[in-house]
């Protein structure tokens, strides 16, 4: 009987405890033919004390890497394969200037990112390889830190937030999450919210990456036969004997 | 604005910049009279395709590019279509060759080096050999060619002793040729592995080869070596869309409308020019190029780790 007033009790403190719901939009971004990236809109409401990090994040999937090094004395290039696990395809995190120097201590930067993160087989120099494996995603612009990535708006008491995300070209299509950190002014997270979006090929990409993975051979077949009829139109325009070959 | 989605390259590519692109090396081809695809996989690894999706989809604009060409060559009597068979025989099984060593340099991680090794020794060789060619015809006097021609004689009978010797003597007709069908196979398979691993038709290699070791007459040389290399792209992009998924169709297509429309601005500006010197422009940016994927290998990359697999 206990319990079960327990259980009651409990509930009506989390419902108690004040929601700092949070919206953001597009619900799923389309690659289509004309895509180079896109901006995704996170906003919410919090106390005029508080502040929010939105944090993005990809899959967690096995991903392979070559390490280059030096062989033979002169050439650069690949002396070993490693596999990354737990490493999320993309690690977005956006801050207000005021928590630009906290993100590491909250636990939201790379480094809480990187001490889960497995390489097999384990190399030597695993920092200096993580080093490199960060330029390379931050390249791609797949990894950043924006340390002025959220802005505020004030509307009487309350506090509004928002984050404009920037998705790069290299984004992979899947199912990416969402998590915006309330912080208070004693620096300490009080609160966690999660939601997700999707990003899916659509339209002429759509139809070419799923003809070049799932009917490979009549999708060579399909590429050579356009290209023919294409080099053959090109030839009639132009009464030659077309391009490079 | 102006960017399109390549789903197989996994990136956003600037349609300018790709017809640009397509259009400065058809303007080359167009000028030059030799092909543009030995540059043009290099400059789309320049502008971040990744490397095997460079070289497949490249194979794929060759085969739209030398389609119109073949028919034009085949409709004056300039294709050897017997040689050309044997050619193709040989370039189909190199091919296979070139897409299956991929395939395995791939599993191992070094498929983007051999292609940049490849492209540092056919390009030097290549760009100096044209180099040197063109610089010493613009030298050239009486008494050094009649030596010149002497040695070359002298070569000439010991080579053809060799292939004399050879088995399956054929007479070519078109060419007015009479050789083992052996050495066509043979040189087939070598410009066929090339074209696989580079993405190139093989043009510049081909062209060559016919012409100082199979002693084809040059306008039977340029017509069957377009019919060889058409049938050997098709090969390859077949082979490669079947076995690597690297052929970026879209990125094939935009680059073949900028080199069409650049070759017809190419073979315009060449009429108004003087061959040898046109040799040497050519011959010092084919160096350039090499030099570049060169400094490539040799520097200390910028990144030490690169994604594997492709896509």
């Amino acid at each position: 009987m206990k319990i079960k007033y327990l259980v009651i009790l409990l509930f009506l403190f989390i419902y108690a405890i004040p929601g700092f719901a949070f919206n953001h939009s597009p619900q799923t971004i389309y690659i289509g033919a004309q895509y180079n990236g896109k901006k995704l809109y996170v906003h919410g409401e919090l106390k005029k004390d508080e502040d929010a990090i939105v944090q993005i994040l990809g899959s967690e999937e096995e991903s392979h890497f070559k390490q280059k090094g030096k062989v033979w004395g002169i050439f650069w290039m690949t002396v070993a394969h490693l596999n990354f696990k737990h490493s999320p395809s993309v690690f977005l995190v956006y801050a207000p200037p005021s928590l630009s120097n906290s993100i590491k201590k909250l636990g939201l930067g790379y480094e809480t990112l990187f001490s889960k993160i497995k390489i097999e087989p384990t190399p030597k120099n695993k920092k200096q390889i993580l080093k490199e494996f960060l330029k390379l995603k931050e390249k791609d612009k797949l990894y950043a830190i924006n340390k002025d990535g959220v802005k505020y708006s004030y509307k009487g008491d309350i506090k509004n937030f928002q984050a404009i995300i920037y998705l790069p070209p290299k984004i992979p299509p899947g199912k990416y999450r969402i998590k915006v950190y309330k912080i208070d002014p004693n620096k300490q997270i009080t609160g966690i919210e999660e939601d997700s979006f999707q990003i899916k090929l659509t339209g002429f990409p759509k139809f070419i990456s799923d003809m070049a993975f799932n009917h490979s051979l009549i999708y060579g077949i399909l590429a050579v036969i356009i290209a023919v009829f294409a080099g053959l139109l090109m030839g009639f325009l132009f009464k030659d004997k077309g391009g490079a070959h | 604005m102006f960017h399109m989605y390549l789903p197989i390259a996994g990136n956003s590519v600037n349609i300018v910049l790709i017809l640009g692109l397509g259009g400065l090396v058809g303007l080359l081809s167009g000028i030059f009279g030799v092909g543009g695809g030995f540059l043009m996989t290099p400059l789309l690894i320049m502008f971040g395709i990744p490397p095997t999706v460079a070289a497949a989809s490249d194979s794929n604009q060759i085969v739209g590019a030398s389609t119109s060409g073949t028919l034009a060559h085949y409709k004056l009597g300039n294709v050897d279509i017997k040689m050309g068979v044997l050619l193709l025989i040989g370039g189909i099984i190199g091919g296979d060759i070139g897409v299956h060593i991929i395939k395995v340099l791939r599993a191992l991680g070094n498929a983007d080096f051999l292609i940049s090794v490849t492209y540092v020794v056919m390009l030097g060789f290549v760009g100096s050999y044209m180099f040197i060619e063109s610089l010493q015809s613009l030298k050239k006097t009486s008494s050094k060619e009649s030596e010149s021609t002497q040695a070359t004689q002298e070569k000439e009978s010991v080579y053809a002793k060799i292939m004399k010797g050879l088995p399956l003597q054929t007479h070519f007709e078109k060419s007015g040729i009479t050789m083992s069908a052996i050495m066509p196979l043979i040189l087939g398979v070598f410009v066929g592995i090339l074209a696989a691993i580079m993405g190139v038709g093989g043009g510049f290699i081909m062209v060559p080869v016919m012409v100082y070791l199979l002693r084809m007459p040059m306008h039977v040389v340029v017509g069957t070596s377009l019919f060889q290399i058409l049938f050997t792209c098709i090969n390859v992009t077949i082979m490669q869309s079947y076995s690597n998924h690297t052929v970026d169709f879209v990125l094939a297509l935009l680059l073949l409308l900028g080199s069409t429309v650049g070759a017809q601005f190419g073979t315009r500006i060449s009429k108004k020019l003087r061959g040898d010197q046109l040799k040497i422009i050519l011959a010092t940016i084919v160096l350039l190029v090499m030099f570049k994927m060169l400094y490539g290998l040799l520097a200390k990359p910028a990144l030490m780790l690169s994604y594997a697999g492709g896509h």
